[in-house]
């Protein structure tokens, strides 16, 4: 975790490319007022239930699935699989290479398919 | 199990009195604490079993479950009320014992109008009117999630899962709820009518082929066609009938606001219709598909019953939840009091994660509980003066579950708050919480004697032995339904429109009265929370 005063406001909006989603650097980057939520990297989350549709995630604040916070339990990061959140960024090339998304959540396992991310993000 | 179980049994007044060796509840929220190996306690009457609130270990090392125990689980007739109710206990070995436990100074249903004092009739039926609003509300969650492209269903919980927002959206609108049969009064009147078109229909072809057969004299007798495998469709209709009368019947019971010359329209209408039907013989009869002509008339009758039962089920199955929220009404407090602090939050920090969050929303009330245990707001980041915090609400359900990743003192998870609130640096999450606001609620209306002051006195007195990093502090949020001093006819029910809120801080307790219902504190609330937070 990074600082805020560490990070200039006009890195964050010019040059970064990575995925930010403790408030901190939103803060930081003087962005965040209530009326204009600020835009994050898209991601998928992947279902914790059977039934329960894969849904799309890019406004700040964050949905609290898989953002590696300490509460609730569906924030956390499970120790063997990943999180139920699929970056975009990544669902594209796993798509290229047939590659499936395994994840935990809530002591639920699921497999995300990336053609299923890229749908919720882009509908 | 330790010696007989009987003779460790305690049930506390209150969820953290000093225990007292007595097998009668009074007043507030009792629970039954027992030993530590009895891990599962039936109720008799209705055969559930009794929420276990949690265990712990007391200094002399014995281990102890708690198990709350219901209001009331009869219809009382004259509060207040006393009443036994039997419980079966089961340990490891799977062996039943019995206990009987007596519970007294509850509340009547408001219907025993005519005997009962003012102050407990008000009472009553403001308990009364808490726990039909706010089953109605959750109703209106689980009827319409198929409309709504934010909401799915959770077949495992039986649950609609909503969005936060969307939930305090449904439970903070001011306009009254509708009742569920009030709602579908439409449709079932569409429905049934469909079936009556039908069968006039159908019997005046029938007559016309001299294969019908009248009825005799005695209407009540049903006219059966020849049976085949679809034949016990006969009857199924004359009781859909007479359960949907007995609903109808019910409802200004039910719902205290909506007197019969009050009700309205579709409500008439359908009370109407169904008394019609249910002495009109003909709507009763049902012909078997395969000895119909043709398949318009065959499927169409089919499909119209289905549609029929479907809405009988939801309206009996919200029925039964209706009554059984009523003895565990002090639950539903606690859940409507739980709703009222997530919309004060919202009301500080309308963009959060927490807003983000799920709940989902069962159909049958978990002793009382309506909203799913897993369910678990995420966090408020509140922009401060100089710093900022960010904020979690922590239900009871899940205190042991976050006390398993971050450690809360076990004095603290003991005296079994209804929720926690935890305050954290926003730049510093590693650190200890910097403040901590535990929270208890209590159905009780104390209208023989204020007990709400001994009550924070004695929280006070074990919070001050806690030990924490930054301030522990605690609320004791019970309704408010006495009658003003100023009101001139005493026999009227409390106004809707009173606003009681009156928050009394007494050194690290503070007492909150507030009227019912909760809806109409959120800013009064939302303002108490960022007095805490700053």
């Amino acid at each position: 975790m990074t600082h805020p005063t560490e990070i200039p406001p006009s890195s964050l909006s010019d040059r970064t490319l990575a995925v930010a989603l403790e408030p901190q650097a939103v803060y930081s980057a003087g962005r965040y007022t209530p009326d204009t939520p600020p835009q994050l990297p898209p991601t998928a989350l992947a279902p914790a239930f059977p039934g329960e549709p894969v849904r799309a995630d890019f406004h700040f604040p964050t949905d609290p699935r898989g953002t590696g916070d300490s509460w609730p339990a569906e924030s956390r990061l499970p120790r063997s699989d990943r999180p139920a959140r699929c970056p975009l960024a990544y669902a594209w090339p796993l798509l290229a290479n047939a590659k499936v998304w395994p994840y935990a959540v809530n002591g639920y396992t699921g497999t995300l398919e990336p053609a299923q991310a890229i749908a919720a993000v882009l509908a | 199990m330790p010696d007989h179980p009987l003779t460790h049994a305690i049930v506390q007044p209150w969820q953290t009195a000093a225990t007292s060796p007595t097998l009668t509840a009074a007043h507030g929220r009792p629970c039954l604490l027992l030993p530590g190996d009895v891990h599962r306690v039936i109720l008799e009457s209705t055969d559930q079993p009794l929420p276990l609130a949690g265990g712990f270990t007391d200094e002399r090392r014995f281990d102890w479950n708690c198990f709350e125990l219901p209001a009331s689980h009869a219809d009382a007739r004259d509060p207040p009320a006393d009443e036994t109710i039997h419980l079966r206990l089961f340990n490891a070995q799977q062996t039943p014992q019995s206990l009987d436990v007596q519970l007294t100074g509850g509340l009547a249903p408001p219907r025993t109008a005519n005997t009962t004092p003012p102050d407990w009739r008000f009472a009553a039926q403001a308990a009364q009117h808490l726990v039909t609003d706010h089953v109605e509300r959750m109703a209106v969650l689980n009827e319409t999630w198929r409309r709504d492209e934010q909401a799915c269903w959770d077949d495992a919980r039986d649950a609609a899962v909503w969005p936060l927002k969307a939930v305090l959206n449904v439970w903070c609108g001011q306009t009254p709820v509708r009742s569920l049969l009030e709602a579908l009064a439409p449709r079932l009147i569409q429905a049934l009518r469909c079936l009556e078109k039908e069968n006039l229909a159908r019997t005046t072809i029938e007559a016309s082929r001299t294969t019908f057969t009248p009825l005799g004299a005695d209407n009540t007798t049903l006219k059966r066609w020849p049976c085949d495998a679809t034949s016990h469709h006969d009857t199924i209709d004359r009781e859909t009938l007479t359960r949907l009368e007995n609903l109808c019947a019910e409802q200004p019971h039910t719902h205290e606001r909506m007197p019969e010359h009050d009700e309205p329209a579709p409500l008439t209408t359908l009370r109407r219709l169904v008394r019609r039907l249910i002495y009109s013989a003909d709507v009763i009869r049902h012909r078997p598909a395969q000895t119909m002509n043709r398949a318009s008339d065959t499927l169409a009758p089919d499909r119209r019953r289905l549609h029929l039962r479907r809405l009988m089920h939801r309206l009996e199955t919200h029925t039964q939840a209706l009554a059984d929220a009523w003895p565990w009404r002090h639950r539903v407090w606690s859940e409507a009091c739980y709703l009222l602090l997530l919309a004060a939050m919202d009301r500080v920090q309308p963009q959060s994660t927490a807003a983000r969050s799920r709940l989902a929303i069962q159909t049958h009330p978990d002793a009382g509980r309506l909203i799913s245990p897993c369910s678990a707001p995420g966090r408020w980041d509140i922009p401060l003066h100089d710093h900022a915090a960010t904020v979690y609400l922590v239900p009871a359900d899940r205190l042991e579950a976050y006390s398993a990743l971050c450690p809360l003192p076990h004095e603290l998870l003991a005296m079994r708050p209804d929720w926690l609130f935890l305050r954290f640096d926003l730049f510093k999450p590693d650190q200890p919480p910097s403040a901590m606001l535990a929270g208890w609620t209590l159905l009780d209306f104390d209208l023989d004697e204020d007990r709400l002051t001994t009550r924070c006195e004695e929280v006070n007195t074990r919070l001050k032995q806690i030990r924490t990093h930054g301030p522990l502090t605690a609320w004791i949020m019970q309704p408010n339904v006495a009658p003003s001093p100023e009101r001139d006819d005493s026999t009227d029910p409390p106004s809707p429109q009173e606003n009681h809120f009156e928050i009394t801080p007494r050194d690290r307790c503070s007492a909150i009265r507030l009227s019912i219902p909760p809806q109409q504190h959120i800013e009064t609330l939302a303002e108490s929370l960022r007095r805490w937070m700053l």
